[in-house]
């Protein structure tokens, strides 16, 4: 049995939508085979990355926004390690969804999960780019200018090869879709619609009245269904919207020597005939 | 001492650069030594392109400003050229004479070659006229064509139709030199043995094969001028060494990534200039902070902004010392020659490691593409240093940033008990993240005290010239080249001259620097940038001003001879 808790102080308020992605990645730790020292969690800055050092395994807590791409180097530095990146919609939407877009794009083998509560938290509640157009936070107290960036639709047209979305108050859904993310071969997307109490609680009352299950006859290796569904403004559906096990990864695709090693033997390498082939 | 200067100039696309190699390589496959310089403005097609190739019979490092022999492949680089070349200058132009008439250029001493009518006739196109007049150029310099064909095969070996035809019009350029009865250029040379050893290598070229010969074995990169040519070299050739090259998709991904897998253990290594050394620096602090090695190169241009981005400049200097907020240890080393930036790449990834700290090897435009003739024998990496790195298993309860050394045990994921968190935020020994602490000062302390351990352990500044001289020169990176040359030149001539060449820029070895200024008559800074920012780093650590600057921050480097006239009016 592995000891995920390192006795760090958890600093969430009482009710927190964190507490669902972070109970169901310790319950995937717990139940893998995979050794607990083989797991990578990243985070950034915000209320979804407090959490960082809670969890007793690697953890590479980066600068603001930047979470999912540092995830992405370590996966390209060793990829025997599971990484799963965290990070909020403030972050991921605001600050760098280019990282999004690109890991999608590059379909690395990883997992992120973006918890969004469509507010920042830590700084005491200003608009994100997932805040609903005319929501009145602190920032942009006349109500939100523009409109909602939608995440999920964002990773699917980016090339992303696993797509879940589902609300944290759906505790086995949350955790079916983490598990299943993790073991998908590919870069995996789990967007957990939350509340943040505090600070913009009515938001996640509102989502929570459009929410609806996807159908019995969901077929999530469509894309065009999928992208039918994440795009469906009347409702917001849940559930996992897009598995393609068929695409390769950037590792699969990308040519260098011993490929199959990880990059961690790292020793001096004669060049003097490179050298003189092509600069004598 | 003689030199003699040769440049190819024409507009981008007819094929400068290729040629002024094959010159370099060929002459100095001949006994002499080379040294090649380039310029090109930020086009694709058209513009006017240079490469100049300066020989000597003795190792040089600099370029003059002046022209010998000049060969233009068209009439508007041809007219921008004439100023530049020397009152016996020979001038071969790549074209007919009546060209020059209609360009009024007829009382000018310029030898016609009509190369696209020799590149047709002899099976070729006509954009291998640049081939056509290489092969009328050595025919001017008495150079055997079997040296030039290997080169040749060095080049277009993989295409041999391409090879074949580029042979049979370089021998009708050289034929149509001997039907010419143009007179032949004695260069009167000695010839070297030694530089038949030697290899024709730019900055950037010497910083590629440092990384694969140190060991790195990811390479991340966003394309920018003048660094590019690192990420284009890697790109093809470090794959087969083992390298995963990753062209990421904006300056802070490249980043992020290598601190990323420098943290999973590897060695990781991006490349950059000025304006995304600007997108990392935030990142920069993040791995001292978290004390993750990381080693970036900053090959500077011309700025600010985006500024003149082909263009040379010592630009970085101010930003590379002090570009993160709050304080980080971190070492910026400014090579000064192609070997120097193999050796300094080395150190430089060892010393990240070593002190768990960021590394910024900072170049220049000069540097970063232009031929050096180098020792093939200086280019080996022996051995490597990753300092505490732990593998396998550590015991429970291990203390990542335990505060009681200034460098800690180092682990990685997969090793056994090692959990730790690189916390962009400040953090306990276990790398958690604190508020108001008491450890705050003593994990700053621990961090910051890096700094007195590496000025002892770094090189001294290299010393050059006279021990009790008239003027003594301080300066870094690329310009130690003209410098050497320039001072070589007043010395012959009687002058007492001596120069610091200064490769650690942060932090300044106090010691050596002050003893310098100090024993100096005049001492006089010389850097390719506005403010001589390289000696307000002098000046903040030593309290010490020069008596002299000579600056240049036009996007040219420092010339030979310009640089030995500046420098007669100081003596």
């Amino acid at each position: 049995m592995k000891n995920l808790l390192t006795g760090q102080e958890n600093t969430w308020c009482p009710g927190c939508g964190h507490f669902a992605g972070l109970s169901a990645i310790h319950k995937v730790i717990e139940e893998s085979d995979i050794p607990q020292e083989n797991f990578v969690l990243t985070y950034d800055i915000g209320c979804s990355s407090n959490i960082a050092g809670y969890t007793k395994v690697y953890t590479l807590k980066t600068l603001h926004g930047r979470s999912v791409i540092a995830g992405a180097g370590v996966h390209l530095a060793n990829q025997k390690l599971k990484v799963i990146s965290f990070a909020g919609d403030g972050g991921t939407m605001c600050e760098a969804p280019n990282h999004l877009i690109h890991c999608a794009r590059h379909n690395f083998d990883m997992t992120f999960i973006m918890q969004n509560n469509q507010i920042f938290g830590l700084t005491t509640g200003q608009s994100t780019a997932t805040s609903q157009k005319s929501a009145k936070t602190s920032s942009q107290p006349y109500g939100t200018v523009s409109r909602p960036l939608n995440p999920s639709l964002l990773v699917l047209t980016s090339g992303g090869t696993f797509i879940a979305r589902v609300f944290s108050n759906e505790t086995a859904k949350v955790l079916d879709s983490v598990r299943r993310a993790i073991n998908h071969r590919g870069f995996s997307f789990v967007e957990i619609l939350q509340p943040c109490v505090t600070f913009a609680p009515t938001a996640f009352q509102e989502a929570l009245k459009l929410k609806k299950d996807l159908p019995e006859n969901y077929n999530a290796k469509s894309y065009e269904e999928a992208f039918k569904y994440l795009s469906d403004k009347s409702a917001i559906y849940s559930g996992i919207f897009y598995i393609n096990e068929e695409e390769k990864t950037y590792i699969d695709n990308i040519y260098y020597e011993n490929k199959g090693e990880n990059l961690l033997d790292v020793k001096p390498v004669d060049i003097s005939h490179l050298a003189k082939e092509l600069f004598y | 001492m003689k030199r003699v200067s040769i440049k190819i100039a024409g507009a981008a696309g007819e094929g400068i650069k290729t040629p002024g190699v094959i010159i370099a390589k060929a002459l100095k496959r001949c006994g002499y030594y080379t040294f090649g310089y380039t310029e090109y403005p930020s086009l694709v097609k058209g513009g006017h392109n240079t490469f100049q190739v300066d020989i000597s019979d003795e190792k040089i490092s600099s370029s003059k400003s002046r022209t010998d022999i000049l060969l233009s492949l068209n009439i508007k680089s041809l007219k921008k050229e004439l100023q530049n070349v020397e009152d016996n200058g020979i001038i071969f132009y790549a074209g007919k004479e009546q060209d020059l008439a209609k360009e009024s250029l007829d009382n000018f001493d310029i030898k016609c070659v009509d190369t696209s009518k020799i590149a047709e006739s002899a099976g070729g196109t006509k954009i291998m006229q640049n081939t056509a007049i290489l092969g009328f150029l050595f025919g001017a310099l008495g150079v055997s064509l079997d040296v030039v064909k290997e080169i040749f095969k060095e080049f277009f070996g993989g295409n041999p139709e391409l090879l074949e035809k580029n042979i049979k019009v370089l021998e009708a350029g050289n034929k149509a030199y001997e039907d010419s009865g143009y007179k032949k250029i004695n260069l009167n040379f000695n010839q070297s043995e030694d530089s038949k050893n030697q290899i024709v290598v730019t900055g950037n070229e010497a910083l590629a094969l440092s990384a694969i010969a140190s060991g790195v074995r990811m390479f991340s990169a966003y394309p920018m001028t003048p660094a590019t040519s690192i990420l284009t070299m890697l790109a093809k050739f470090g794959p087969k060494y083992g390298m995963q090259i990753n062209q990421m998709d904006d300056e802070i991904a490249v980043i992020q990534t290598c601190l990323a897998a420098n943290f999973a253990g590897t060695r990781a290594l991006c490349a950059t200039s000025g304006g995304g050394m600007a997108l990392m620096s935030e990142t920069l602090g993040f791995a001292g902070l978290s004390e993750t090695p990381l080693v970036m190169i900053d090959a500077s241009r011309s700025g600010p902004a985006t500024g003149i981005p082909t263009w040379h400049a010592q630009d970085d200097i101010r930003a590379a010392v002090g570009n993160t907020p709050s304080d980080i240890p971190k070492v910026v080393v400014a090579p000064g020659d192609a070997k120097e930036c193999f050796e300094d790449l080395k150190d430089a990834l060892d010393i990240s490691e070593v002190y768990q700290i960021p590394v910024i090897l900072i170049t220049d435009k000069f540097m970063a593409e232009t031929n050096y003739c180098e020792d093939l024998d200086g280019f080996c990496v022996k051995e490597i240093n990753r300092g505490k790195l732990e593998h396998g298993e550590v015991e429970e309860g291990f203390k990542r940033f335990d505060v009681s050394n200034n460098v800690s045990r180092r682990t990685y994921p997969g090793v056994k008990n090692g959990y730790f968190v690189a916390s962009s935020d400040e953090h306990d020994e276990y790398g958690r993240s604190i508020d108001y602490d008491p450890i705050r000062n003593k994990m700053m302390e621990k961090r910051m005290g890096k700094l007195n351990l590496i000025e002892r352990e770094l090189r001294d500044p290299k010393f050059y010239g006279d021990d009790s001289a008239d003027i003594s020169i301080i300066s870094h990176g690329s310009n130690k080249g003209p410098i050497l040359d320039a001072i070589r030149e007043l010395r012959r001539n009687g002058a007492k001259v001596n120069f610091m060449h200064v490769e650690y820029v942060f932090p300044l070895k106090k010691g050596p620097v002050m003893e310098f200024l100090s024993n100096a008559k005049k001492s006089i800074l010389i850097e390719a940038n506005y403010s001589g920012q390289f000696g307000e780093v002098i000046r903040q650590k030593t309290l010490m001003d020069v008596d002299e600057k000579i600056l240049r921050y036009d996007g040219r480097p420092f010339f030979v001879d310009e640089l030995v006239k500046k420098l007669e009016v100081l003596l």
